[in-house]
């Protein structure tokens, strides 16, 4: 058995407008391995939720994958058509998405939705099937499962339904999860509830890959994260080295800001200017115009991923002659 | 409560679902705001936060109760005496693309409030001070004559500032006004705050289920549920010695964004929250609160002194 | 410049893709025509269909040497000819004349009562959604009993009792007009009566017509002008059948539907005096119609985007 569940290689996601072609996702290489949390971290429209939808084959157009290798449990799924790629999904991979209210069908009730997925992927009678729904719904915490299983979506509360949703992803114990941005639309107190959730999941062998925004969400669950920055990756690392050592000048500018807001300083740390514009990068590297250790080289050349510590791999000029940082 | 700038007293709003039943959506809320201070609302989704906020500055009217600004009743006024104070108080919305008009450019989404209220004589003067706007809140004025839909999420959020300082008024309502950006962009624009109040003496009513931006901006902190006021207190103390159990659990659901903290114990709550159309009898936090007893389901407890707070439980007397 | 606000790399709206430069109604046009034409080659096709028509009717003394009440009885019923390319009809007049006359009426009629009913009906209905309350129950309850006759059935009552005349057919089909426009504008307005701009206009105290002239309205163009284009040809329709009736215009004057109803009693012996403005009521009914749907397509996910 192979190690890593998920080996992603030089991905490269585009959409086509009239404008020319956008790179969403930029030469990304990612991997999770057997049981592990990896976290993808950044702000919107750095296409990390691009590179989720890549994996799970749901680029819609006129996005579409131009270049890159996808293995799944030893798999290539870039080449596999429409037909085997929705035998994967659901079987051996599931996302969750962030919005808990639009993405079940409010027209049926829960428990038969869940109960469609095992349906769609295995031949089994329809009280096995009912059976294993029951068990999923409350083993992800779902209380007085008989009566949920015959509710409607609104008639849950959006834990609730996130829960569902889990459950639904879960059912066919996939070997990788996709969490996109899982808590971003729930409270705090029913946040923390999910994110105990899937810390729970990750213990039991599958592998999660987490998308946030939010640090908070990322140190609380990821074992390894990625920061991703205008459609590339800027840094990788440990989850504590990371938050220990953050040497992308990105990284260590979102820590800062995250941080500062937790001191007692009046003013608070802030990256200057806004996220770039996709469509129109600069040359060099894309933080370059917002970073404050920004040299001539940063303009003009693009910075590679480089080696700088234990997995601790970094995309920028400063690793070069300098002590970082 | 004499020295508030605002004061609310028993304000109830209840909205209709059908002929029987309605959303009970702010239940007997007391506070005052004082000059100068930033008071922060902090609940979870549905627990009438918005609500309220809309209710102090009368963009909603009441179903019971009253507001004051500098002692003068806000309440019931028709449109016409109205107007005064609605200069007086202005509000920032949560959603910097919603809440400017998409066909509108900068220059007279600014200019509106100005032209409204008829405050200025001429057109140049209506261009000064909308040009005195947009520097104040850090807009290249060479921008004047663009569309919402070219700019970013936090520089619709300056545009959204503007047009609320436009009539210089004394108090404004922030109703999550960075909790739609990035995490960079939010720390901009929670700066551009505090410079703000500095330099024009504003009094903010700040509503956010954020609590670590709400520690940072904050004077003093409400915490809502359901509708109703569980306690009210300065910022350090409500933070450092949460009283209500609600406050505590909403204090330790907070995930830190520190990777070392993971053992530590989050604090969950259990069950499903109540329906604000058919609110539990007695407290309404009882539910799903830990320490409930027979009492809390038959007494509503009532806010009560305790430290420089004050807390709605019964558990405080024992 | 302070880099705090970080003006100095501003994604400006002319790099976004699919952005729509706004900075001037002619830009507006433009981006429109350019997204039809990559989207909806047959609204294009539609749109020059329309202009070749209304080219005709204005143009009509130049391009044809009769006049369209020329009678000649030597030329009665010719088939199409060089010399009278649709032929003639039972008084010998040329029938592509009258045509490009009759589309004069034609097209009056379609735009003309066209505009008026949906400026009542974008009145009426933004009046309702906007003020609600009894208001709105009252207005909306008078459209639905004006839309639960049969338009056609109504036009003939209202033009019995006014007699005929071309007013008074622009006047029956606003008043069979209004009400289906109405309920779209309500709707629309409704929706957009919760979004948070109109909201934000309130707390600033900005009067309810200004709302209605300043924010409501111009949201609301886009679904106008889509509905513009989709009645046009309703009308042109509704005034074919009631002058085929014999209560719209009246002869000599010419109008397709006139056209049609006299040539029916020849359709056996001379099919071209009926085949002729079938036609052309067909094709500028189906060019407006597919103009209305490009349209609906290029204006609706603009308006969601923004």
């Amino acid at each position: 058995m192979l190690n890593s569940t998920l080996e992603v290689s030089h991905l490269c996601t585009s959409f086509f407008t009239d404008r020319g072609e956008v790179k969403a996702v930029d030469d990304v290489s990612l991997r999770v391995d057997k049981g592990q949390v990896v976290g993808i971290v950044g702000e919107s429209g750095c296409g990390k939720s691009m590179v989720a939808r890549s994996v799970m084959g749901l680029v819609k157009k006129p996005g579409k994958i131009v270049g890159g290798s996808i293995v799944l449990n030893g798999q290539e799924l870039t080449s596999l058509d429409d037909k085997e790629l929705c035998e994967v999904r659901g079987r051996d991979v599931s996302m969750v998405f962030q919005e808990p209210m639009t993405s079940l069908n409010p027209t049926m009730r829960v428990g038969r939705q869940v109960q469609e997925v095992v349906a769609i992927h295995e031949q089994v009678s329809k009280e096995q099937a009912r059976q294993r729904t029951l068990e999923i719904l409350s083993a992800v915490g779902i209380p007085e499962v008989e009566a949920r299983y015959d509710a409607y979506p609104h008639e849950l509360s959006g834990g609730l339904r996130q829960r569902v949703m889990i459950a639904m992803a879960m059912i066919m114990r996939p070997s990788l999860l996709i969490a996109d941005e899982p808590t971003t639309a729930l409270d705090a107190t029913v946040e923390a509830q999910i994110i105990a959730l899937l810390k729970r999941l990750a213990h039991t062998g599958t592998s999660v890959l987490i998308i946030s925004h939010n640090l908070g969400v990322i140190a609380q669950l990821a074992d390894y994260v990625y920061v991703m920055y205008a459609g590339r990756i800027v840094e990788k690392a440990d989850v504590c080295e990371l938050f220990d050592n953050p040497l992308h000048p990105y990284t260590h500018g979102l820590l800062g800001a995250v941080s500062s807001l937790r001191s007692q300083s009046k003013v608070l740390q802030t990256i200057p200017g806004v996220v770039p514009n996709l469509a129109n990068l600069p040359a060099g590297c894309s933080f370059a115009p917002r970073c404050d250790r920004c040299m001539a080289a940063c303009d003009s050349v693009r910075p590679e991923l480089v080696t700088v510590g234990a997995g601790h791999e970094l995309c920028c000029h400063l690793t070069k002659g300098v002590d970082v940082l | 409560m004499s020295d508030g700038l605002l004061e609310a007293y028993d304000l109830v709003k209840d909205f209709p679902l059908d002929r029987k039943r309605c959303v009970h959506a702010v239940g007997g809320v007391s506070l005052a705001v004082n000059a100068g201070e930033t008071l922060a609302i902090v609940g979870e989704s549905g627990c009438g936060k918005s609500t309220l906020g809309r209710l102090l500055i009368g963009a909603l009217p009441p179903t019971s109760g009253e507001v004051r600004f500098r002692g003068h009743t806000i309440t019931g006024l028709k449109e016409k005496d109205f107007s005064p104070y609605r200069r007086q108080l202005q509000l920032i919305f949560q959603d910097p693309y919603a809440s400017l008009d998409p066909r509108m450019k900068v220059r007279d989404l600014i200019a509106e409030p100005l032209v409204t209220h008829k405050v200025c004589a001429t057109k140049d003067e209506v261009t000064q001070r909308v040009l005195g706007l947009m520097e104040s809140v850090g807009i290249p004025l060479d921008y004047l004559n663009r569309y919402p839909h070219q700019f970013s999420g936090g520089q619709r959020q300056r545009i959204g500032i503007a047009r609320a300082l436009a009539l210089d008024p004394a108090l404004i309502v922030c109703d999550e006004p960075v909790s739609a950006l990035d995490v960079s962009v939010q720390n901009q624009i929670l700066n551009l705050l505090n410079e703000l109040q500095e330099t024009r003496g504003l009094t903010y009513v700040f509503i956010s289920h954020d609590l670590s931006v709400v520690r940072h901006i904050s004077d003093r902190v409400c915490v809502m549920f359901l509708g109703k006021v569980m306690e009210v207190g300065p910022t350090e103390e409500v933070f450092h010695k949460a009283r209500h159990p609600y406050t505590q659990f909403l204090l330790g659901s907070v995930l830190l964004p520190d990777p070392h903290q993971r053992g530590r114990q989050m604090r969950l709550l259990e069950g499903e929250p109540p329906s604000p159309v058919d609110p539990p009898s007695g407290c309404c936090f009882r539910t799903r609160c830990p320490y409930a007893t027979e009492l809390c389901a038959r007494q509503e407890p009532a806010l009560r002194k305790a430290g420089d707070a004050a807390v709605a439980c019964h558990r405080l007397t024992e | 410049m302070d880099p705090s606000t970080g003006f100095d790399v501003l994604p400006m709206a002319e790099d976004e893709p699919g952005h729509v430069p706004a900075s001037a109604a002619f830009d507006r046009i433009a981006y429109v025509l350019r997204r039809l034409a990559r989207d909806h080659k047959t609204a294009i096709v539609s749109a020059v269909v329309i202009v070749l028509f209304v080219l005709g009717a204005v143009f009509a003394p130049v391009l044809t040497p009769y006049d369209y009440n020329d009678i000649n009885l030597s030329q009665r019923l010719s088939p199409p000819s060089l010399e009278h390319l649709f032929g003639t009809d039972e008084g010998g007049r040329d029938i592509l004349t009258r045509m490009l006359y009759g589309s004069r009426v034609s097209l009056i009629i379609g735009v003309v009562p066209t505009l008026l009913s949906i400026a009542a009906g974008t009145l009426i209905g933004m009046v309702a959604g906007y003020v609600g309350g009894k208001v709105d129950t009252v207005i909306m309850r008078v459209a639905d009993v004006v839309m639960s006759f049969p338009s056609m059935l109504l036009a003939m009552v209202v033009m019995y009792t006014l007699g005929d005349g071309t007013i008074n057919v622009f006047f029956t089909m606003v008043l069979v007009g209004w009400a289906g426009i109405a309920r779209v504008v309500r709707s629309e307005t409704l929706k957009l009566k919760e979004r948070e701009y109109v909201e934000a206009a309130r707390i600033m105290g900005v009067r309810p017509t200004r709302i209605m002239l300043r924010h409501l309205l111009p949201n609301c163009l886009p679904t106008i002008i889509v509905l513009f284009t989709l009645e046009v040809p309703s009308s042109i329709l509704t005034e074919s059948g009631l002058s085929f009736l014999g209560m719209g215009v009246q002869p000599p004057n010419a109008s397709w539907g006139l056209m049609v109803s006299a040539g029916r009693v020849f359709l056996y012996h001379a099919p071209w005096l009926c085949f002729a403005p079938c036609l052309a009521i067909m094709v500028i009914v189906l060019a407006f119609n597919y103009l209305g749907d490009g349209l609906r397509d290029v204006l609706d996910p603009h308006l969601q985007s923004q």
